[in-house]
C-alpha cells in the first residue's frame, strides 16, 4: 500500500540551497560576476554555479527526496544515501568555488580544486541517482511525471561528468584538441543538460503532480503530456549525439543542435498549452499564493524560451545570457520559491498536527503562512527578475545590481516568512503555544502500531 | 464450562469418504467458547493448521488401534490469530455505516474528515470513503492509529475508494 512520510533530509536541503541562492544575490548586488566580467569568467562561473548547483540542484534533490516516493507510490530507497549526499554536494560545490577563485587570483586558492570539487560534486550526484533510480525501479508502473524525473537525473548525471570534464580542462589536467574542443563547444552543452535536461525537465515533472494535487484537477493524461515528453526526449537525445560527436571529431553539429533546440521549443510549448489547460480544469477556484506565483514562473520560461531562441538565431551574447538570467532566476527559481511556500508550510503543519488530526481541532495548512503579506514579496521578486533580464539585454550593469538587491530583497523576506512558518509564528490564538518543530529536522513520528 | 461437541469421522473414513465437510460444518455450528472432540483414524496433521487459524488450539491423543482423539478448545484472547485474519481480509467487514465525499475538498481537509469520523466510530465499525486522489499522507496516520484500510481507483481512474475499518483507540 503506497505511503507517504516526511523525509528527514529535505529540509536541511532547502536550507543549504536557500542559503546558496542568498549568497548567489549577494555577489550579483555587488556587480560580482557578469556583464561587469566576461560570460565565461570566473567570477561569472562562480555566480552561476552557486545558483545551478548550490540553490536549484539541492532544491530539487530535497524536494524528489521526498516526492518522488509519492510519485511512483513507494518508500524512498537507501534514505541514508541522502545526508552523503548533501555532504558532498555542499562540499565539493565548496571547493569548485574555490578553484574558480584560484583561476580568477584568489591569494591561496588553486585551480587544481576545480576538478576536485567536480569530482566530488559527481559522487553525491551518483548517491543521488542511486536513492531516486532505485526508487524508480521499484514502482509497479511508472506515472508520465515520473518519467521526467526519470529522465532528467540521466540528465544531471551528463551534466555533471561533463562539468567535472570542463573543470579538468581549465585546470590544464586535459590538453591537447579535445579539451580546446571541449572548452569551445562543449560549455553550451554542459549548459543545455545542466539548466535544460536536468533542472527543467524534473521541475516539469514536479510541477506536473504538484499542481494538480494542490489545485484538484484531473493529472494530466492524452496528447500533450505525451508530446512534452516525447519532443524533450528527442531533444536530449539529439544533445547526447552532439556530445559523440563532439568526443569523437573535436567539432560541434550544427545539425544537432538545431533539431534538439526546436524539439526542446516544441516540447516547452505543449507543457505550457498543457498546464494552462491544467489551471482550467481545477476544481479549487480561488488560487492559493503558490499557484499565483507559479504563474509568474510559467510566463518566465515562455519569455526566457522565446528570448534564448532569438539570441541563438541572431547570435546575441547579451541576449544569450539576459535568456539564462530569466531561466534561472525567474522560471526554476520562481517556481522553486512558490513550491517551497507551500511545501514548507505541508510539511510542517503534517509534522506537528497529523498525530492531532480527527481529535481536536487543528488549523489550517494556510494558517501557518501570511499570505497577504508574501503576495508583495512574490510580486517583487518577479518584477526585480524581469528588470534584470532587462538589464543585461540592455548592457546596464548598475541597473542588474539594483534589481538583483530588489532579488535580494524579496528572498530575504520570503525565507523569512519560511522560517516564521518553520517556527508556527503566525499561527492564530487558539494554537499559539503549540510545541514548536525543530527548523531543519523533522521528528520522526512514533508508531503506536508495528 | 461448556462441553465439548463430539465428533466422530471414524465410520466416514472407513468407508472411503471425505470428513473435511463435516468437520467444518460441526466447526460453524459450534456456540462461542465450544470446543470439538473429534474422533479420527489418523492423526489428522493438516487439519491442525486450519483449525490454528480459526482460532482453535488441539490436544492430540493416541486411542486403541492406531486410531486418534483430537480436543481442539478455542482461544480467549481477541487479537488471536483467527480474529486478526479475519479482520484483516476486508470480505469479513461488516456493510460500510458511514460515507463521506471528499471529492471536492481542498487537501488536507479530506484526512481532517476521515479521522475525524473514525474517532467516534466503535472498532470494527467501517467507513467509506471517496477521494479525488490516493490520500498517501493519511495511511501512516491511519497505521499509526490502528485503522485498517483498503482502497483502489475507479473503472476509469477519476476518483479513489477507500473502506476503513475502525480499530482501537489508543
Amino acid at each position: 500500500m503506497q505511503m507517504a512520510t516526511i523525509s528527514r533530509w529535505t529540509l536541511a536541503f532547502f536550507g543549504c540551497a536557500l542559503v546558496a541562492l542568498l549568497l548567489a544575490l549577494l555577489l550579483l548586488t555587488s556587480g560580482y560576476g557578469y556583464p561587469n566580467a566576461a560570460v565565461a569568467a570566473p567570477e561569472t562561473l562562480i555566480v552561476v554555479h552557486l545558483i545551478m548547483i548550490g540553490w536549484l540542484s539541492l532544491l530539487m534533490l530535497g524536494a524528489l527526496l521526498q516526492f518522488l516516493p509519492v510519485l511512483v507510490g513507494r518508500e524512498l530507497a537507501l534514505p541514508r544515501l541522502a545526508p552523503m549526499m548533501l555532504a558532498a554536494i555542499v562540499s565539493g560545490l565548496a571547493l569548485l568555488l574555490a578553484g574558480f577563485g584560484g583561476l580568477s587570483g584568489w591569494s591561496g586558492a588553486n585551480a587544481d580544486l576545480m576538478p576536485l570539487g567536480g569530482s566530488i560534486i559527481l559522487a553525491g550526484f551518483v548517491l543521488g541517482a542511486i536513492s531516486l533510480f532505485a526508487t524508480l525501479l521499484s514502482a509497479k508502473s511508472l506515472p508520465l511525471p515520473a518519467g521526467f524525473v526519470a529522465v532528467a537525473l540521466m540528465s544531471a548525471l551528463v551534466a555533471v561528468l561533463m562539468g567535472d570534464t570542463l573543470a579538468a580542462a581549465l585546470a590544464g589536467l586535459v590538453g591537447g584538441d579535445f579539451s580546446i574542443a571541449l572548452v569551445t563547444h562543449g560549455v553550451s552543452l554542459h549548459a543545455g543538460f545542466g539548466l535544460g535536461g536536468w533542472l527543467t525537465l524534473a521541475a516539469v515533472g514536479v510541477s506536473y503532480r504538484l499542481l494538480a494535487m494542490f489545485m484538484i484537477a484531473p493529472e494530466r493524461k492524452g496528447l500533450w503530456p505525451q508530446i512534452a515528453f516525447g519532443a524533450a526526449v528527442l531533444a536530449l537525445a539529439m544533445l547526447c549525439g552532439v556530445l559523440g560527436v563532439l568526443l569523437v571529431s573535436s567539432t560541434s553539429w550544427a545539425l544537432g543542435l538545431g533539431v534538439a533546440g526546436a524539439a526542446a521549443l516544441a516540447a516547452l510549448a505543449a507543457y505550457l498549452a498543457d498546464i494552462t489547460a491544467l489551471y482550467r480544469s481545477r476544481r479549487r477556484r480561488a488560487l492559493e499564493l503558490h499557484m499565483v506565483a507559479a504563474i509568474g514562473a510559467f510566463a518566465m520560461l515562455g519569455l526566457g524560451a522565446a528570448l534564448l531562441f532569438w539570441a541563438v538565431i541572431g547570435n546575441s551574447e547579451a541576449g544569450a545570457a539576459a535568456a539564462v538570467y530569466l531561466l534561472g532566476l525567474g522560471w526554476l527559481s520562481g517556481l522553486g520559491l512558490a513550491m517551497l511556500y507551500k511545501i514548507i508550510a505541508f510539511l510542517t503543519w503534517l509534522e506537528c498536527f497529523a498525530p492531532l488530526m480527527g481529535r481536536t481541532p487543528t488549523p489550517r495548512v494556510q494558517d501557518l503562512v501570511r499570505e497577504n503579506h508574501a503576495r508583495h514579496w512574490f510580486a517583487l521578486y518577479f518584477a526585480a527578475t524581469l528588470l534584470g533580464g532587462a538589464a543585461i539585454l540592455l548592457s546596464a550593469p548598475a541597473l542588474l545590481q539594483g534589481a538583483a538587491a530588489l532579488q535580494l530583497a524579496a528572498v530575504l523576506l520570503l525565507a523569512h516568512q519560511l522560517i516564521r512558518a518553520r517556527r508556527l509564528a503566525d499561527l492564530p490564538e487558539p494554537w499559539r503555544n503549540h510545541p514548536r518543530p525543530r527548523l531543519l529536522m523533522p521528528t520522526p513520528r512514533q508508531r503506536s502500531f508495528p | 464450562m461448556i462441553e465439548p461437541y463430539e465428533l466422530d469421522v471414524r465410520p466416514l473414513l472407513r468407508n472411503g469418504g471425505e470428513p473435511f465437510a463435516a468437520i467444518m460444518g460441526a466447526v460453524n455450528n459450534l456456540v462461542p467458547g465450544q470446543g470439538l472432540k473429534l474422533y479420527a483414524t489418523f492423526r489428522p496433521e493438516p487439519l491442525f493448521r486450519v483449525m490454528e487459524v480459526k482460532g482453535f488450539s488441539y490436544e492430540a491423543t493416541p486411542i486403541e488401534n492406531g486410531e486418534w482423539q483430537v480436543l481442539f478448545t478455542p482461544q480467549e484472547t481477541d487479537n488471536s490469530l483467527a480474529s486478526r485474519a479475519r479482520d484483516n481480509d476486508p470480505d469479513n467487514w461488516p456493510d460500510p455505516a458511514y460515507f463521506l465525499d471528499c471529492t471536492d475538498m481542498d487537501p488536507p481537509e479530506p484526512m481532517v474528515q476521515i479521522l475525524a469520523q473514525l474517532e467516534v466510530m466503535p472498532e470494527g465499525q467501517v467507513l467509506f470513503a471517496l477521494l479525488e486522489r490516493e490520500p498517501v499522507f493519511l495511511f501512516p496516520e491511519l497505521q499509526a492509529r490502528g485503522h485498517l484500510w483498503v482502497g483502489d481507483f475507479d473503472a476509469d481512474g477519476a476518483a479513489y475508494r477507500l473502506m476503513v475499518r475502525a480499530g482501537k483507540a489508543d
